[in-house]
């Protein structure tokens, strides 16, 4: 019995630990295309449908390849929370502004952002950015 | 099925009702109608195609076990196709009922009350509970100097769209080369929504924006065009702060 409750509890904990470690690789390619211009990632990173809502695949591209691009700095491990939606394959991951877009004197982003809520979900088996939505509450 | 807040001018909004799935489980608030006095506009920051619906289910699927949404947080939904396009449709879609408490300044942000809602308060006529349970006063809507949840005294309008600009907080958002501002039908259909529920409600006075209470981008561009919508609102009769 105890056993059982043993591994019962190693494969929770396994099955945990696999769902952040997807989502904390879909997150550093997501920083590579929008940090580094590190297109080739789109399609593993993007669902189908966000894509096609930004107008197709190389209109997406063109908005990336309008961002300022910094090779200067390495990429740090992006900072975020999850969560999986109760009912539906989808989980809510919250994004942390970088720490340089974070105005120390006042603790606030200089944007005015306190974290993207992103909406994540399975697509052929991989996890997936929809998108995005303000978090109320 | 649709129905009028301000049936005697031809300048009437048809707000659109909408069958909502709601969560049993999920506790809420009740409160009179005199407790709000603020309009807060919003944007969905997801695409404008987005049905009322699909926010609805969102925010259902926002909750957890231990803290499920009831529903849709905002108390309305506005539909409308950015510049050059016109998809979709506008419209105006009830949300939240104004009666319920909505969940969308912010969970963690007091404002003061004046005479009348202190007394509404003081009355326990502010209850929280759960569908078919019994509702009771719930003083953690006040803060220790005796400030309320802002979402108590406001109601909110969420625009479905996305209004800030395109980068790594906002994939959703608008390319920086093609700036998008509210269209000129959509600051008529927010001063038109507003002004009919100041008709309805004298005691709404005030038109604020996401982030004027929270640290969000949230609604993007719609707040600069706030004073074009107060005076928009003012040409019907109605009076902002």
């Amino acid at each position: 019995m105890r056993i059982q409750l043993v591994l019962l509890l190693t494969l929770f904990v396994n099955t945990a630990f696999a769902g952040e470690k997807e989502i904390r690789h879909l997150f550093d390619k997501y920083d590579a295309i929008m940090l580094r211009q590190r297109v080739e990632h789109i399609d593993s990173v993007f669902t189908k449908a966000f894509l096609d809502a930004h107008g197709g695949r190389e209109e997406f591209i063109a908005m990336v390849k309008e961002l300022p691009k910094d090779n200067s700095k390495s990429l740090m491990p992006p900072v975020f929370s999850w969560k999986k939606a109760p009912k539906e394959d989808v989980i809510y991951a919250t994004l942390k502004p970088l720490e340089s877009e974070v105005n120390f004197k006042s603790k606030m982003p200089v944007n005015s952002h306190d974290g993207t809520l992103f909406i994540i979900v399975k697509e052929k088996g991989k996890l997936k950015i929809e998108g995005t939505m303000s978090d109320a509450h | 099925m649709s129905f009028s807040l301000w049936a005697q001018e031809s300048d009437l909004i048809q707000i659109q009702s909408v069958a909502y799935p709601r969560n049993q489980k999920a506790s809420f608030c009740r409160r009179p109608l005199e407790m709000l006095d603020t309009v807060v506009f919003h944007h969905s920051e997801t695409p404008p195609t987005q049905t009322p619906m699909q926010i609805n289910q969102l925010h259902l699927n926002r909750g957890t076990a231990a803290d499920p949404w009831y529903m849709v947080a905002y108390s309305y939904q506005v539909q409308a196709p950015y510049v050059g396009t016109t998809v979709p449709a506008a419209g105006v879609f009830e949300g939240r009922p104004l009666d319920l408490v909505g969940a969308h300044a912010g969970s963690d942000v007091f404002v003061p009350m004046d005479a009348e809602q202190k007394r509404l308060w003081d009355e326990g006529q502010i209850l929280c509970g759960k569908e078919g349970g019994e509702f009771k006063i719930d003083p953690k809507q006040l803060n220790s100097v005796g400030n309320i949840k802002a979402n108590v005294t406001t109601l909110g309008i969420v625009v479905i769209g996305n209004y800030a600009p395109f980068g790594r907080d906002n994939p959703n958002g608008y390319r920086p080369s093609k700036v998008r501002n509210p269209t000129a039908q959509l600051q008529e259909i927010l001063a038109r929504t507003s002004c009919q529920l100041q008709k309805k409600n004298p005691r709404i006075k005030y038109i604020r924006w996401h982030n004027y209470y929270h640290s969000t981008s949230c609604p993007g561009n719609i707040k600069n065009f706030v004073p074009q919508i107060r005076a928009l609102a003012k040409g019907y009769g109605c009076e902002f702060n």
